[in-house]
């Protein structure tokens, strides 16, 4: 018999609007609100053996108790399955419903939500089982069922196939598979649908990138400030910073102050995604230091920045490269630069 | 910005506007096979290619080509 936990918010429970938003953590036993049609759906399956209602704004506004408070509950109750919400467009309601998962993930427990795919509830998680909703509780009944078979996949431990097999949201997570066909029959397969305008499925979703306005031209490049960054990792020897080969989430910087090139005996190369024996020799074919500090001598440039960025763009995720890019970019800004040289390998 | 890259598609496609060619992704900036003095003219050319990137209006991403 499956034991179903449900973790719902003050206004599911019935107990009141943003009024009663503060509603502190509390346990009932067995279903409430739309946990009785979950308990139907279960028949003699299962049963939802107790029901965790805390109010929207005391889950966001005091976090860590109630984090407390979902992992006593759970851990009272040892559920086989949580299922969570469904939150639907609520955006308060749906990041707890996703800490939730989180903390059931943690105690090794199949958890499943559901909510609106632009809940920001999905930005907490993203490991997380989501069922993708409607915006209202108008969809509750059809959420639930494909809530709840995902959940009773999960906590018999059955695999669970892909994201649109299976209907929840994609987890970014890919696995090794076999299919029936190899990837270049699959590739011409999809190449052919595109060029005759018939539905085809990516398997490699690209995420988009943003559109940034183009910085105005500098006027006078005798007078302007010029810095230099690169994402080809060229670190001192030594790597003091540890930067990684790949999947590097952080960026570094280093001075250029007194040196006219940069030598193969102070810096090195340590990005892992070419083949960098070339510039760890001559460091400067990353990044072009010597010329840099001939133009300055000549002129040509007003200044050059005597402190470089450098991060590993070698499998970055997006995230980390959007947040390393505005961090060095206000570093450069607030040192008064006026242009920058990206060197990308 | 100017971002001088090997593969200026992928950088256009990621939203760079001022887009300069590389030599190649292992030595973007030069090119280790040619004489030390050669190898340097070349990074010299890129990098002042570069420079003129920063002072050419842009509307959207552009390869900013080299000056004949």
């Amino acid at each position: 018999m499956l034991r179903v936990g449900h973790y719902i918010n003050q206004f599911f429970a019935g107990i009141g609007g943003e009024q009663s938003a503060n509603l502190t953590p509390q346990g009932r036993d067995g279903p409430v609100g739309p946990g009785r049609a979950l308990h139907l759906l279960l028949k003699d399956t299962g049963a939802v053996v107790s029901t965790l209602i805390c109010g929207d704004s005391f889950f966001n506004e005091r976090a860590a108790e109630a984090r407390t408070a979902v992992r006593a509950w759970m851990e009272e109750i040892r559920p086989d399955l949580v299922i969570a919400g469904p939150a639907f467009a609520a955006g308060r309601y749906g990041v707890a419903c996703a800490e939730v998962c989180r903390q059931a993930a943690e105690l090794d427990i199949a958890a499943v939500t559901g909510m609106h795919p632009e809940n920001p509830g999905l930005l907490v998680h993203k490991q997380a089982y989501v069922v993708p909703t409607g915006d209202s509780a108008a969809d509750l009944a059809r959420a639930l069922n494909v809530m709840l078979p995902l959940g009773q996949k999960l906590a018999s431990r059955v695999p669970v196939g892909p994201a649109a097999v299976e209907g929840y949201l994609p987890r970014g997570v890919r696995r090794p598979g076999a299919r029936g066909e190899i990837g270049a029959e699959r590739a011409i397969a999809m190449l052919v649908a595109k060029l005759t305008a018939q539905p085809f499925q990516t398997e490699i979703p690209v995420e988009k990138y943003e559109a940034v306005p183009p910085a105005p031209p500098i006027a006078d490049l005798r007078h302007a400030t010029i810095a230099v960054v690169t994402t080809g990792a060229v670190v001192p020897r030594g790597n003091p910073d540890h930067l990684k080969r790949c999947s590097e989430t952080r960026w570094a910087q280093y001075t250029l102050a007194g040196r006219d090139r940069l030598s193969s005996d102070e810096f090195e190369c340590v990005h892992g995604g070419f083949f960098n024996l070339m510039a760890s020799e001559n460091p400067n074919l990353v990044l072009p230091l010597d010329v840099l500090r001939d133009l300055q001598r000549e002129g040509k440039i007003g200044n050059l920045l005597d402190t470089y960025f450098t991060t590993t763009g070698n499998d970055q995720r997006l995230i980390d490269c959007k947040r390393n890019g505005a961090e060095i970019a206000a570093a450069v800004q607030s040192a008064g630069v006026d242009g920058v040289l990206l060197v990308a390998t | 910005m100017a971002v001088l890259s090997a593969l200026p598609p992928l950088a256009m496609q990621a939203g760079a506007n001022r887009v300069v060619q590389g030599v190649k992704i292992e030595h973007v900036c030069g090119d280790p096979s040619l004489p030390p003095d050669a190898d340097r003219a070349l990074r010299r050319r890129l990098v002042e290619q570069a420079l003129r990137a920063l002072q050419t209006s842009v509307e959207q991403p552009t390869l900013v080509q080299a000056e004949r």
